[in-house]
């Protein structure tokens, strides 16, 4: 499996890994500590409505404070066909 | 962020900034569908449904909320699958729908075009290429599943087929048409469909219709419906993907927009049905189903397709 890095932290960063289902990839990205689901998504591109995150296996809002070493899934709402 | 009605963690914000937990989402999903229903008077006491099921998480969802509303009254509720033949894709999806409906023994009819039709749907985009007959695979995917389930419908005393379509489906439908200057296609859409009543069609309903595409994946993992990702691979060939991706971008810059466009539509569809309800149905010359023309476009594709069909056996 290839992992991406993307960084866009402060001093003060933290790092989540994050599976985007609809492309099947993993990516390691390093946020601000503090930051959100949201600040995630806007990181990665994608939209708030696209997706429904899963933060260690519970579903939560685009407004969940993330902590340094979470695994998110971001679930794809769009069908496949 | 907690739930605005209780103390638990919210798994979902409504467009008005709410914070809903798993129990209270279930209750305003449901609340939400059951008022479809009944405004828009989409299923009476006693009537039988066919849920058309693709083996995705939405009509998937509506077959489990169906189920549990109806199963234990008078009436009649049953799912439908269609097997295209698409190769690694809809047998994936295929073999999910199954599980679920052994598991709550509920009764499932499966048809393939291949006995249906004679053909696949790989096969009748293969003869389409090689021979420019410009058949899209959607467009021959979409007629002919239309065809079969109406169909089958009739045949089995079914008065609805309910699907899965939410609110994103209807927004990329009514985009896709006002873009390609379709006013009468237009007329055939809202929850419940049809312009002209006509004892050849089971009505369409759509419970979910004011439901938005994340709130169904929502409710369907909340009610333990695996909710996975198998692409179409005739998806990239697709109209449909470009309004979507459209409609979602502009989604984040303008929260509301989608239920905005469904809801404008909504006041503008009576005079649209008005508009089109003196449009003359038909009968089909060769099948006998409603149609605008003398021949319906499921029996045209047959004739395109039926000279080379040969040559793939």
């Amino acid at each position: 499996m290839q992992l991406h890095f993307i960084n866009v932290a402060g001093v003060n960063s933290m790092r989540i890994k994050a599976f985007i289902q609809r492309v099947g990839e993993t990516k390691l990205v390093d946020l601000d500590e503090g930051s959100r689901v949201e600040d995630l998504l806007k990181v990665l591109g994608i939209s708030v409505s696209e997706v429904v995150p899963v933060k260690n296996g519970v579903i939560v809002t685009e407004r969940e404070i993330l902590r340094d070493g979470d695994e998110i899934k971001l679930l794809s709402v769009v069908s496949g066909g | 962020m907690v739930c605005k009605d209780c103390e638990n963690n919210g798994v979902y914000i409504s467009l008005s900034g709410r914070s809903l937990c798993p129990r209270h989402f279930k209750r305003y999903f449901e609340t939400k569908v059951m008022r479809t229903i009944k405004k828009y008077d989409l299923l009476r006491y006693g009537e039988k449904v066919l849920v058309a099921c693709s083996g995705g998480k939405d009509s998937t969802a509506l077959l489990n909320f169906l189920w549990n509303l109806i199963k234990n009254k008078n009436g009649g509720i049953a799912a439908i699958s269609v097997d295209e033949g698409i190769a690694g894709y809809r047998d994936i999806k295929l073999r999910g729908i199954v599980k679920f409906c052994e598991e709550r023994e509920i009764l499932i009819h499966i048809y393939s075009f291949k006995e249906y039709y004679g053909f696949t749907l790989d096969e009748a985009v293969k003869i389409s290429k090689e021979n420019k007959l410009d058949l899209k695979p959607c467009y021959i995917c979409g007629i002919l599943r239309r065809n079969l389930i109406n169909n089958v419908a009739k045949e089995l005393g079914f008065s609805k087929v309910a699907t899965g379509h939410n609110l994103d489906d209807e927004a990329q439908t009514i985009m896709m048409n006002y873009l390609r200057g379709n006013p009468s296609l237009l007329a055939r859409l809202g929850p419940k469909t049809g312009v002209v009543s006509n004892e050849g069609f089971a009505q369409r309903i759509k419970p979910f219709y004011f439901c938005t595409e994340k709130e169904d994946t929502i409710y369907a993992l909340l009610n333990g419906i695996e909710v996975d990702f198998v692409q179409c691979p005739y998806h990239v060939e697709n109209y449909r993907l470009e309004i979507r991706d459209f409609l979602n971008r502009l989604e984040s810059t303008i929260p509301g927009v989608k239920h905005g466009l469904v809801n404008n539509f909504l006041r503008i569809l009576p005079l649209l049905k008005k508009e089109f309800s003196a449009s003359r149905v038909e009968r089909c010359k060769i099948c006998g189903n409603p149609s605008a023309k003398n021949t319906c476009r499921a029996c045209m594709i047959k004739m395109k397709l039926e000279p080379f069909l040969k040559r793939v056996d």
